[in-house]
Protein backbone atom coordinates (compact mmCIF):
# COMPACT_ATOMS: atom_id res chain seq x y z
CA UNK A 1 0.00 0.00 0.00
CA UNK A 2 1.56 3.79 -0.93
CA UNK A 3 1.73 5.65 2.07
CA UNK A 4 2.34 8.63 0.68
CA UNK A 5 1.45 9.82 -3.63
CA UNK A 6 2.59 12.78 -5.01
CA UNK A 7 -0.21 13.41 -8.14
CA UNK A 8 1.03 16.06 -10.65
CA UNK A 9 2.69 18.45 -8.08
CA UNK A 10 3.50 21.86 -9.62
CA UNK A 11 5.62 23.59 -6.49
CA UNK A 12 8.93 25.23 -5.90
CA UNK A 13 10.61 28.01 -3.84
CA UNK A 14 9.59 31.38 -4.58
CA UNK A 15 9.24 32.64 -8.32
CA UNK A 16 11.34 28.95 -9.19
CA UNK A 17 9.17 26.27 -10.13
CA UNK A 18 11.06 23.43 -9.91
CA UNK A 19 8.43 20.86 -10.11
CA UNK A 20 6.14 20.60 -12.98
CA UNK A 21 3.45 17.75 -13.14
CA UNK A 22 5.70 15.50 -10.74
CA UNK A 23 3.98 12.45 -9.53
CA UNK A 24 5.36 9.75 -7.61
CA UNK A 25 4.25 7.04 -4.66
CA UNK A 26 6.13 5.90 -1.52
CA UNK A 27 4.95 2.10 -0.73
CA UNK A 28 4.81 1.49 3.38
CA UNK A 29 7.84 -0.06 4.84
CA UNK A 30 10.21 1.41 2.00
CA UNK A 31 13.21 3.02 2.90
CA UNK A 32 13.74 5.40 0.01
CA UNK A 33 16.69 7.35 -0.43
CA UNK A 34 16.55 10.54 -2.03
CA UNK A 35 19.53 11.29 -4.00
CA UNK A 36 20.35 13.95 -6.77
CA UNK A 37 22.99 17.25 -7.14
CA UNK A 38 22.42 20.09 -5.01
CA UNK A 39 19.47 22.36 -6.48
CA UNK A 40 17.82 18.81 -8.00
CA UNK A 41 14.95 19.51 -5.64
CA UNK A 42 16.06 16.99 -2.74
CA UNK A 43 14.72 18.95 0.38
CA UNK A 44 12.22 21.03 -1.29
CA UNK A 45 10.44 17.53 -2.07
CA UNK A 46 10.60 17.19 1.83
CA UNK A 47 9.00 21.00 2.68
CA UNK A 48 6.27 19.91 0.00
CA UNK A 49 5.36 16.79 2.34
CA UNK A 50 5.31 18.65 5.55
CA UNK A 51 3.97 21.89 4.09
CA UNK A 52 6.73 24.48 4.74
CA UNK A 53 6.28 25.24 1.06
CA UNK A 54 2.77 24.85 -0.50
CA UNK A 55 2.06 22.98 -3.88
CA UNK A 56 1.11 25.59 -6.41
CA UNK A 57 -0.90 22.69 -8.14
CA UNK A 58 -1.53 18.95 -7.69
CA UNK A 59 -2.02 17.22 -4.51
CA UNK A 60 -0.45 15.23 -2.15
CA UNK A 61 -1.94 12.29 -0.43
CA UNK A 62 -1.07 10.70 3.13
CA UNK A 63 -2.88 7.73 3.79
CA UNK A 64 -5.34 8.72 0.99
CA UNK A 65 -6.04 12.04 2.74
CA UNK A 66 -5.09 15.29 0.70
CA UNK A 67 -2.67 17.05 2.65
CA UNK A 68 -3.62 20.53 1.89
CA UNK A 69 -7.27 20.13 4.00
CA UNK A 70 -5.10 18.44 7.12
CA UNK A 71 -3.71 21.76 10.25
CA UNK A 72 -0.21 21.38 10.15
CA UNK A 73 -0.59 19.84 13.85
CA UNK A 74 -2.41 17.07 11.89
CA UNK A 75 0.55 16.36 9.62
CA UNK A 76 2.77 16.38 12.75
CA UNK A 77 1.31 13.71 14.19
CA UNK A 78 1.39 11.78 10.92
CA UNK A 79 4.87 12.58 9.95
CA UNK A 80 8.37 12.56 12.00
CA UNK A 81 11.05 15.02 10.75
CA UNK A 82 14.76 15.72 11.11
CA UNK A 83 16.14 18.33 9.85
CA UNK A 84 19.78 19.24 7.88
CA UNK A 85 20.35 21.88 10.57
CA UNK A 86 20.73 20.89 14.26
CA UNK A 87 22.47 22.73 15.96
CA UNK A 88 21.87 24.43 19.16
CA UNK A 89 22.47 27.36 21.26
CA UNK A 90 19.42 27.00 23.56
CA UNK A 91 20.50 24.34 26.54
CA UNK A 92 17.69 21.72 26.70
CA UNK A 93 18.35 18.39 28.31
CA UNK A 94 18.23 15.73 25.95
CA UNK A 95 14.65 15.26 26.89
CA UNK A 96 13.28 18.67 26.75
CA UNK A 97 14.17 18.33 23.53
CA UNK A 98 12.77 15.21 22.17
CA UNK A 99 9.54 15.86 24.27
CA UNK A 100 9.27 18.94 21.25
CA UNK A 101 8.21 15.99 19.28
CA UNK A 102 4.87 15.99 21.20
CA UNK A 103 3.93 19.40 20.44
CA UNK A 104 1.11 19.21 18.25
CA UNK A 105 0.12 15.96 20.58
CA UNK A 106 -0.40 18.41 23.41
CA UNK A 107 0.64 17.55 27.04
CA UNK A 108 4.12 16.52 28.12
CA UNK A 109 3.66 12.63 26.61
CA UNK A 110 6.07 11.42 29.03
CA UNK A 111 5.74 7.64 27.80
CA UNK A 112 6.11 8.46 24.18
CA UNK A 113 9.25 10.50 24.99
CA UNK A 114 11.05 7.83 27.13
CA UNK A 115 10.24 5.10 23.66
CA UNK A 116 11.59 7.37 21.34
CA UNK A 117 14.81 8.16 23.98
CA UNK A 118 14.95 4.08 23.92
CA UNK A 119 14.62 3.27 20.45
CA UNK A 120 17.59 5.82 20.00
CA UNK A 121 19.70 4.31 22.68
CA UNK A 122 19.94 7.66 24.84
CA UNK A 123 18.23 7.07 27.83
CA UNK A 124 21.12 7.92 29.66
CA UNK A 125 21.55 11.11 27.98
CA UNK A 126 17.91 12.35 29.66
CA UNK A 127 19.44 14.78 31.72
CA UNK A 128 22.13 15.84 29.70
CA UNK A 129 22.27 19.62 27.86
CA UNK A 130 22.12 19.46 24.08
CA UNK A 131 24.67 21.81 23.79
CA UNK A 132 27.20 19.58 25.29
CA UNK A 133 26.28 16.53 23.20
CA UNK A 134 28.53 15.53 20.22
CA UNK A 135 27.27 15.53 16.69
CA UNK A 136 26.42 12.19 16.63
CA UNK A 137 24.92 11.92 20.23
CA UNK A 138 22.93 15.10 18.81
CA UNK A 139 21.45 13.43 16.14
CA UNK A 140 20.03 10.88 17.77
CA UNK A 141 18.22 12.90 19.88
CA UNK A 142 16.66 15.17 17.03
CA UNK A 143 15.60 11.61 15.50
CA UNK A 144 14.26 10.45 18.97
CA UNK A 145 12.27 13.87 19.02
CA UNK A 146 11.42 12.42 15.07
CA UNK A 147 9.73 9.41 16.69
CA UNK A 148 8.35 10.62 19.38
CA UNK A 149 5.89 12.33 17.03
CA UNK A 150 4.38 8.81 16.47
CA UNK A 151 3.59 9.01 13.07
CA UNK A 152 4.64 6.19 10.67
CA UNK A 153 6.22 8.56 8.30
CA UNK A 154 10.01 9.71 8.65
CA UNK A 155 11.67 12.85 6.51
CA UNK A 156 15.03 13.06 6.93
CA UNK A 157 17.08 16.11 5.88
CA UNK A 158 20.51 14.47 4.96
CA UNK A 159 20.20 13.16 8.82
CA UNK A 160 24.59 11.39 8.96
CA UNK A 161 26.00 14.67 7.23
CA UNK A 162 28.87 15.77 9.48
CA UNK A 163 29.18 12.76 11.54
CA UNK A 164 31.97 10.10 11.51
CA UNK A 165 31.88 6.75 10.06
CA UNK A 166 30.87 4.96 13.49
CA UNK A 167 27.84 7.48 13.81
CA UNK A 168 26.62 7.43 10.25
CA UNK A 169 26.47 3.48 10.68
CA UNK A 170 24.63 3.39 14.12
CA UNK A 171 22.12 6.45 12.60
CA UNK A 172 21.77 4.17 9.04
CA UNK A 173 21.41 1.09 10.96
CA UNK A 174 18.36 2.24 13.53
CA UNK A 175 16.52 3.93 10.29
CA UNK A 176 16.93 0.19 9.00
CA UNK A 177 15.62 -1.45 12.05
CA UNK A 178 12.73 1.18 11.73
CA UNK A 179 11.64 0.14 8.57
CA UNK A 180 11.29 -3.06 9.23
CA UNK A 181 9.15 -2.22 12.26
CA UNK A 182 6.65 -0.52 9.21
CA UNK A 183 8.18 2.83 9.10
CA UNK A 184 8.11 4.23 6.09
CA UNK A 185 11.46 6.12 5.61
CA UNK A 186 12.25 9.11 3.09
CA UNK A 187 15.96 10.35 3.45
CA UNK A 188 17.56 12.86 1.74
CA UNK A 189 21.17 11.55 1.30
CA UNK A 190 24.39 12.81 -0.52
CA UNK A 191 26.51 10.05 0.11
CA UNK A 192 25.52 7.49 -2.58
CA UNK A 193 27.50 4.72 -1.07
CA UNK A 194 25.46 4.70 1.80
CA UNK A 195 22.45 5.15 -0.20
CA UNK A 196 23.18 1.72 -2.24
CA UNK A 197 24.08 -0.05 1.18
CA UNK A 198 20.87 1.02 3.03
CA UNK A 199 17.43 1.95 1.14
CA UNK A 200 15.08 -0.53 -0.67
CA UNK A 201 14.22 2.18 -2.84
CA UNK A 202 16.07 5.02 -4.78
CA UNK A 203 14.84 8.02 -6.60
CA UNK A 204 17.41 10.32 -8.64
CA UNK A 205 16.76 13.70 -9.39
CA UNK A 206 17.83 16.47 -11.58
CA UNK A 207 16.23 19.90 -11.84
CA UNK A 208 13.40 18.76 -10.44
CA UNK A 209 13.02 15.70 -12.75
CA UNK A 210 12.66 12.32 -11.55
CA UNK A 211 15.25 10.59 -13.51
CA UNK A 212 14.55 7.10 -11.97
CA UNK A 213 12.70 6.07 -9.34
CA UNK A 214 12.45 2.35 -8.34
CA UNK A 215 14.55 -0.48 -5.81
CA UNK A 216 17.92 1.30 -5.48
CA UNK A 217 20.10 -1.71 -7.14
CA UNK A 218 18.26 -1.06 -10.10
CA UNK A 219 18.41 2.94 -10.30
CA UNK A 220 22.55 2.88 -9.64
CA UNK A 221 23.67 2.28 -13.56
CA UNK A 222 27.22 3.41 -14.84
CA UNK A 223 25.04 5.87 -17.72
CA UNK A 224 22.40 7.12 -15.11
CA UNK A 225 25.35 8.69 -12.62
CA UNK A 226 27.21 10.05 -15.87
CA UNK A 227 23.76 11.94 -16.95
CA UNK A 228 22.94 13.25 -13.27
CA UNK A 229 25.76 14.20 -11.35
CA UNK A 230 28.47 14.02 -14.63
CA UNK A 231 30.76 11.54 -13.08
CA UNK A 232 32.74 8.57 -14.46
CA UNK A 233 31.65 5.61 -11.70
CA UNK A 234 32.95 2.09 -11.68
CA UNK A 235 31.71 -1.08 -9.93
CA UNK A 236 32.99 -3.23 -6.97
CA UNK A 237 31.91 -6.21 -5.30
CA UNK A 238 31.75 -5.58 -1.74
CA UNK A 239 32.41 -9.13 0.00
CA UNK A 240 30.36 -8.22 3.23
CA UNK A 241 27.22 -7.16 1.81
CA UNK A 242 27.65 -10.14 -0.79
CA UNK A 243 26.55 -7.61 -3.89
CA UNK A 244 28.34 -4.78 -6.61
CA UNK A 245 28.17 -1.23 -5.49
CA UNK A 246 28.99 1.24 -7.37
CA UNK A 247 31.37 4.16 -7.16
CA UNK A 248 32.54 7.19 -8.45
CA UNK A 249 35.81 7.24 -9.73
CA UNK A 250 38.06 10.08 -8.55
CA UNK A 251 41.29 10.22 -10.01
CA UNK A 252 44.59 12.54 -8.81
CA UNK A 253 45.72 14.76 -11.73
CA UNK B 1 15.72 26.65 41.05
CA UNK B 2 13.35 28.23 39.62
CA UNK B 3 10.99 28.08 42.86
CA UNK B 4 13.44 29.43 44.90
CA UNK B 5 14.95 31.79 42.21
CA UNK B 6 11.51 33.51 42.26
CA UNK B 7 10.92 33.62 45.69
CA UNK B 8 14.41 35.65 46.26
CA UNK B 9 13.39 38.01 43.27
CA UNK B 10 10.62 38.85 45.05
CA UNK B 11 11.57 39.40 48.49
CA UNK B 12 14.62 41.51 47.16
CA UNK B 13 12.22 43.67 45.17
CA UNK B 14 9.67 44.10 48.13
CA UNK B 15 12.79 44.75 50.62
CA UNK B 16 14.54 47.29 47.59
CA UNK B 17 10.81 48.72 47.51
CA UNK B 18 10.85 49.53 51.00
CA UNK B 19 14.60 50.74 51.03
CA UNK B 20 13.66 52.80 48.11
CA UNK B 21 10.77 54.21 50.06
CA UNK B 22 12.94 55.89 52.51
CA UNK B 23 15.58 57.46 50.43
CA UNK B 24 15.27 60.92 48.90
CA UNK B 25 15.72 64.79 49.92
CA UNK B 26 13.26 64.40 52.33
CA UNK B 27 14.98 61.95 55.25
CA UNK B 28 11.75 59.77 56.54
CA UNK B 29 13.23 56.70 58.15
CA UNK B 30 12.69 52.82 57.74
CA UNK B 31 10.13 53.05 60.66
CA UNK B 32 7.89 56.15 59.38
CA UNK B 33 7.60 54.84 56.52
CA UNK B 34 6.24 51.68 57.74
CA UNK B 35 3.88 54.06 59.76
CA UNK B 36 2.80 55.57 56.81
CA UNK B 37 1.95 52.86 54.78
CA UNK B 38 0.35 50.63 57.50
CA UNK B 39 -1.53 52.39 60.11
CA UNK B 40 -1.37 55.96 58.32
CA UNK B 41 0.93 57.87 60.76
CA UNK B 42 3.19 60.68 60.13
CA UNK B 43 3.53 64.41 58.79
CA UNK B 44 1.11 65.14 55.72
CA UNK B 45 4.12 65.95 53.56
CA UNK B 46 5.40 63.16 54.42
CA UNK B 47 2.41 61.24 53.36
CA UNK B 48 2.37 63.06 50.61
CA UNK B 49 5.57 62.38 49.70
CA UNK B 50 5.68 58.68 50.38
CA UNK B 51 2.21 57.60 48.71
CA UNK B 52 2.09 60.30 45.78
CA UNK B 53 5.75 60.37 44.86
CA UNK B 54 7.49 57.61 45.55
CA UNK B 55 5.38 54.66 45.74
CA UNK B 56 3.82 55.25 42.13
CA UNK B 57 7.37 55.99 40.47
CA UNK B 58 8.16 53.03 42.70
CA UNK B 59 5.87 50.67 41.33
CA UNK B 60 6.02 51.98 38.39
CA UNK B 61 9.16 51.20 37.25
CA UNK B 62 9.08 47.74 38.80
CA UNK B 63 6.21 47.17 36.33
CA UNK B 64 8.13 48.66 33.23
CA UNK B 65 10.91 46.73 34.30
CA UNK B 66 8.79 43.31 34.27
CA UNK B 67 7.21 44.41 30.89
CA UNK B 68 10.50 44.76 29.37
CA UNK B 69 12.00 41.26 30.94
CA UNK B 70 9.16 39.52 29.49
CA UNK B 71 9.06 41.20 26.18
CA UNK B 72 13.12 40.47 25.89
CA UNK B 73 12.51 37.05 26.41
CA UNK B 74 9.57 36.87 23.54
CA UNK B 75 11.64 39.12 21.21
CA UNK B 76 14.36 36.56 21.59
CA UNK B 77 12.07 33.72 20.87
CA UNK B 78 10.77 35.50 17.88
CA UNK B 79 13.29 36.63 16.44
CA UNK B 80 15.92 33.59 17.53
CA UNK B 81 18.40 35.55 18.44
CA UNK B 82 20.21 36.60 21.54
CA UNK B 83 20.81 39.96 20.78
CA UNK B 84 17.13 41.25 20.34
CA UNK B 85 15.72 43.45 22.56
CA UNK B 86 12.26 45.05 22.74
CA UNK B 87 13.56 47.93 20.86
CA UNK B 88 14.48 46.07 17.92
CA UNK B 89 11.76 46.49 15.62
CA UNK B 90 11.65 49.96 15.81
CA UNK B 91 10.17 50.99 19.29
CA UNK B 92 12.23 53.55 20.85
CA UNK B 93 13.11 54.70 17.12
CA UNK B 94 9.30 55.30 16.48
CA UNK B 95 8.50 56.58 19.90
CA UNK B 96 11.56 59.13 19.63
CA UNK B 97 10.09 60.03 15.95
CA UNK B 98 6.44 60.36 16.98
CA UNK B 99 7.98 62.95 19.87
CA UNK B 100 10.19 64.57 17.67
CA UNK B 101 7.06 64.76 14.96
CA UNK B 102 4.67 66.18 17.42
CA UNK B 103 6.67 68.98 18.63
CA UNK B 104 8.09 69.87 14.82
CA UNK B 105 3.75 70.36 14.12
CA UNK B 106 3.24 72.26 17.15
CA UNK B 107 1.14 69.07 18.62
CA UNK B 108 2.80 68.13 22.17
CA UNK B 109 0.32 70.45 24.35
CA UNK B 110 -2.68 68.73 22.67
CA UNK B 111 -1.51 65.58 21.83
CA UNK B 112 1.41 65.08 24.75
CA UNK B 113 4.54 63.20 24.65
CA UNK B 114 3.17 59.84 26.05
CA UNK B 115 0.39 59.57 23.01
CA UNK B 116 2.83 60.67 20.47
CA UNK B 117 5.29 58.50 21.53
CA UNK B 118 2.78 55.64 21.56
CA UNK B 119 1.41 56.17 18.41
CA UNK B 120 5.00 56.60 16.55
CA UNK B 121 5.97 53.25 18.15
CA UNK B 122 3.01 51.04 17.54
CA UNK B 123 3.31 52.86 13.81
CA UNK B 124 6.54 52.03 13.37
CA UNK B 125 6.46 48.12 14.88
CA UNK B 126 3.38 47.73 12.34
CA UNK B 127 5.14 48.74 9.41
CA UNK B 128 8.33 46.97 9.93
CA UNK B 129 5.65 43.79 10.07
CA UNK B 130 4.11 44.75 7.04
CA UNK B 131 6.98 45.77 5.16
CA UNK B 132 8.79 42.47 5.77
CA UNK B 133 5.13 40.53 5.64
CA UNK B 134 6.04 38.64 2.22
CA UNK B 135 9.33 37.33 3.46
CA UNK B 136 8.80 37.06 6.97
CA UNK B 137 12.41 35.41 8.21
CA UNK B 138 13.95 36.50 11.11
CA UNK B 139 16.73 37.49 9.41
CA UNK B 140 14.19 39.72 6.75
CA UNK B 141 12.51 41.25 9.94
CA UNK B 142 15.71 41.68 12.19
CA UNK B 143 17.36 43.28 8.84
CA UNK B 144 14.07 46.06 8.04
CA UNK B 145 13.99 46.97 11.45
CA UNK B 146 17.58 47.99 11.65
CA UNK B 147 17.24 49.72 8.15
CA UNK B 148 14.19 51.62 9.68
CA UNK B 149 15.45 52.29 13.17
CA UNK B 150 18.40 54.15 11.02
CA UNK B 151 16.02 56.09 8.62
CA UNK B 152 13.85 57.27 11.99
CA UNK B 153 17.11 58.26 13.59
CA UNK B 154 18.25 60.29 10.62
CA UNK B 155 14.52 61.63 10.63
CA UNK B 156 14.21 62.36 14.31
CA UNK B 157 17.95 64.26 13.89
CA UNK B 158 16.51 66.61 10.91
CA UNK B 159 13.58 67.38 12.85
CA UNK B 160 15.40 68.59 15.90
CA UNK B 161 18.06 70.13 14.16
CA UNK B 162 15.16 72.09 12.55
CA UNK B 163 13.73 72.67 16.06
CA UNK B 164 17.34 73.37 17.93
CA UNK B 165 14.73 74.90 21.07
CA UNK B 166 13.36 71.59 21.96
CA UNK B 167 16.29 69.35 21.42
CA UNK B 168 17.07 69.71 25.27
CA UNK B 169 13.25 68.18 26.18
CA UNK B 170 13.64 65.25 23.21
CA UNK B 171 16.81 64.07 24.48
CA UNK B 172 16.31 64.32 28.21
CA UNK B 173 12.48 62.32 27.79
CA UNK B 174 14.47 59.84 25.64
CA UNK B 175 16.91 59.38 27.93
CA UNK B 176 14.05 58.15 30.25
CA UNK B 177 12.73 59.09 33.59
CA UNK B 178 9.88 57.89 36.06
CA UNK B 179 9.99 61.49 37.71
CA UNK B 180 6.74 62.03 36.84
CA UNK B 181 5.28 58.40 37.63
CA UNK B 182 1.27 58.63 38.77
CA UNK B 183 -1.21 55.94 39.80
CA UNK B 184 -2.60 56.22 36.40
CA UNK B 185 0.56 54.95 34.45
CA UNK B 186 0.58 52.04 37.09
CA UNK B 187 -2.84 51.23 36.32
CA UNK B 188 -1.94 51.42 32.58
CA UNK B 189 1.12 49.76 32.96
CA UNK B 190 -0.47 47.06 35.46
CA UNK B 191 -2.96 46.38 32.60
CA UNK B 192 -0.13 46.14 29.74
CA UNK B 193 1.67 43.52 31.77
CA UNK B 194 -1.50 41.23 32.21
CA UNK B 195 -2.61 42.03 28.95
CA UNK B 196 0.91 40.45 27.50
CA UNK B 197 2.05 38.27 30.29
CA UNK B 198 -1.03 36.02 30.77
CA UNK B 199 -1.79 34.77 26.82
CA UNK B 200 2.13 34.64 25.99
CA UNK B 201 3.13 32.70 29.55
CA UNK B 202 0.25 29.79 28.32
CA UNK B 203 2.07 29.87 25.02
CA UNK B 204 5.00 28.92 26.36
CA UNK B 205 5.66 25.65 24.62
CA UNK B 206 5.33 27.73 21.02
CA UNK B 207 7.62 29.81 22.29
CA UNK B 208 10.08 26.87 22.70
CA UNK B 209 9.65 25.72 19.14
CA UNK B 210 10.30 29.23 18.09
CA UNK B 211 13.95 28.48 19.35
CA UNK B 212 13.95 25.33 16.41
CA UNK B 213 15.44 26.25 12.93
CA UNK B 214 12.28 26.96 11.17
CA UNK B 215 11.87 24.07 9.33
CA UNK B 216 11.49 21.68 12.33
CA UNK B 217 9.34 23.44 13.95
CA UNK B 218 7.36 24.01 10.97
CA UNK B 219 7.22 19.93 10.62
CA UNK B 220 6.32 19.69 14.12
CA UNK B 221 3.37 21.43 14.21
CA UNK B 222 3.87 25.17 14.65
CA UNK B 223 2.64 27.82 12.31
CA UNK B 224 5.86 29.68 12.87
CA UNK B 225 5.28 33.14 10.86
CA UNK B 226 1.43 33.29 12.53
CA UNK B 227 2.94 32.57 15.92
CA UNK B 228 5.77 34.78 15.57
CA UNK B 229 3.34 37.83 14.73
CA UNK B 230 1.20 36.84 16.80
CA UNK B 231 3.43 37.19 20.03
CA UNK B 232 5.66 40.07 18.64
CA UNK B 233 2.38 42.33 18.48
CA UNK B 234 1.59 42.53 22.34
CA UNK B 235 5.24 42.58 23.23
CA UNK B 236 5.75 45.32 21.48
CA UNK B 237 2.47 47.47 22.08
CA UNK B 238 3.60 46.76 25.99
CA UNK B 239 7.16 47.82 25.39
CA UNK B 240 5.79 51.10 23.27
CA UNK B 241 3.52 51.60 25.93
CA UNK B 242 6.32 51.83 28.76
CA UNK B 243 8.58 53.74 26.16
CA UNK B 244 6.02 56.25 25.39
CA UNK B 245 4.96 57.10 29.72
CA UNK B 246 8.98 56.92 30.81
CA UNK B 247 11.09 57.00 27.33
CA UNK B 248 14.08 54.50 25.72
CA UNK B 249 15.29 52.90 28.89
CA UNK B 250 18.11 50.24 26.81
CA UNK B 251 19.58 46.90 28.31
CA UNK B 252 17.24 45.68 30.55
CA UNK B 253 14.68 44.00 27.84
CA UNK B 254 18.36 42.36 26.94
CA UNK B 255 19.84 41.35 29.75
CA UNK B 256 17.10 40.26 31.87
CA UNK B 257 15.97 36.33 29.70
CA UNK B 258 19.81 36.42 28.94
CA UNK B 259 20.27 36.22 33.14
CA UNK B 260 17.40 34.33 33.91
CA UNK B 261 18.32 31.63 31.19
CA UNK B 262 21.67 31.30 33.08
CA UNK B 263 19.72 30.43 35.75
CA UNK B 264 16.82 28.41 34.89
CA UNK B 265 17.02 27.29 31.63
CA UNK B 266 15.51 28.16 27.79
CA UNK B 267 12.35 26.57 28.86
CA UNK B 268 9.69 29.55 28.44
CA UNK B 269 7.41 27.53 31.48
CA UNK B 270 10.45 28.31 33.75
CA UNK B 271 11.81 31.64 32.09
CA UNK B 272 9.40 34.35 31.68
CA UNK B 273 8.26 34.66 35.66
CA UNK B 274 11.77 35.16 36.58
CA UNK B 275 13.01 37.30 33.38
CA UNK B 276 10.07 39.49 34.30
CA UNK B 277 11.17 39.84 38.26
CA UNK B 278 14.69 40.20 36.94
CA UNK B 279 14.18 43.18 34.76
CA UNK B 280 11.42 44.71 37.57
CA UNK B 281 14.30 44.19 40.37
CA UNK B 282 17.11 45.93 37.93
CA UNK B 283 14.83 49.02 36.77
CA UNK B 284 14.05 49.16 40.61
CA UNK B 285 17.12 49.58 41.45
CA UNK B 286 18.41 51.47 38.65
CA UNK B 287 16.02 54.02 39.57
CA UNK B 288 16.27 54.14 43.06
CA UNK B 289 20.41 54.61 42.05
CA UNK B 290 19.56 57.60 39.36
CA UNK B 291 17.25 59.47 42.05
CA UNK B 292 20.24 59.33 44.88
CA UNK B 293 23.23 59.41 43.03
CA UNK B 294 23.06 63.34 42.37
CA UNK B 295 23.36 65.58 45.73
CA UNK B 296 20.86 67.51 43.98
CA UNK B 297 18.36 66.75 40.76
CA UNK B 298 18.49 63.52 38.80
CA UNK B 299 20.78 60.67 36.20
CA UNK B 300 18.70 59.63 34.11
CA UNK B 301 17.86 56.41 34.73
CA UNK B 302 18.77 54.87 31.17
CA UNK B 303 22.56 55.99 31.90
CA UNK B 304 22.32 53.63 35.20
CA UNK B 305 20.86 50.06 33.68
CA UNK B 306 23.69 50.79 31.34
CA UNK B 307 26.81 51.76 33.45
CA UNK B 308 25.53 48.93 36.19
CA UNK B 309 24.44 46.64 34.11
CA UNK B 310 26.83 46.20 30.90
CA UNK B 311 29.55 45.17 33.92
CA UNK B 312 27.97 42.75 35.44
CA UNK B 313 26.49 41.20 32.47
CA UNK B 314 30.04 40.85 30.92
CA UNK B 315 30.82 39.09 34.42
CA UNK B 316 27.60 36.70 34.09
CA UNK B 317 28.51 35.94 30.40
CA UNK B 318 32.28 35.03 31.23
CA UNK B 319 31.61 33.20 34.46
CA UNK B 320 30.02 30.22 33.35
CA UNK B 321 29.60 28.07 29.86
CA UNK B 322 26.93 29.84 28.90
CA UNK B 323 25.99 30.20 25.04
CA UNK B 324 22.50 31.71 24.56
CA UNK B 325 20.75 29.27 27.39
Amino acid sequence: MDSLVFDKIFGGWGDKMLFKNLSLAFESGTFTALTGPNGSGKSTLLKLIYKEIKAQGGTIYLNGADIASMSQKDLARQIGFVSQHNSSDYAFTAAEAVSMGRYAHGGEGTQAVAQAMEACNIAHLADTLITTLSGGELQRVILARALAQQGRLLLLDEPVNHLDVKHQRSIMDLLCRLTEQGYTVICVLHDLLLAQIYSTHTIMLKDGEVVAHGPTQSVFTKERLAEVYQVDAHQIFDPVLARPLWLVSHRRH
Amino acid sequence: MRRPLVALLIATSLALALVALTLGPSGISIGETIGILTAGGGSASKRYIIWNLRLPRIIASSLSGAILGFSGAIFQAALRNPMADPFILGVSSGASFGVAVALALGLSASLGFPLAALIGSTATVLFILALSSRKRTTTTLLLTGVAINYILSAAMTLLMFMNKEQYQRILYWSLGSFSTATYRDVVILCLALLAVALPLSLAHRSLDMLLLDESSAQALGLRVQRVRIAVLIPASIATAICVSSFGVIGFIGLMAPHVSRLLVGPRHKNLLLPSSLFGSLLMLASDTLARILLPSGELPVGVITSLVGVPLFIYLLRKGRYRYG
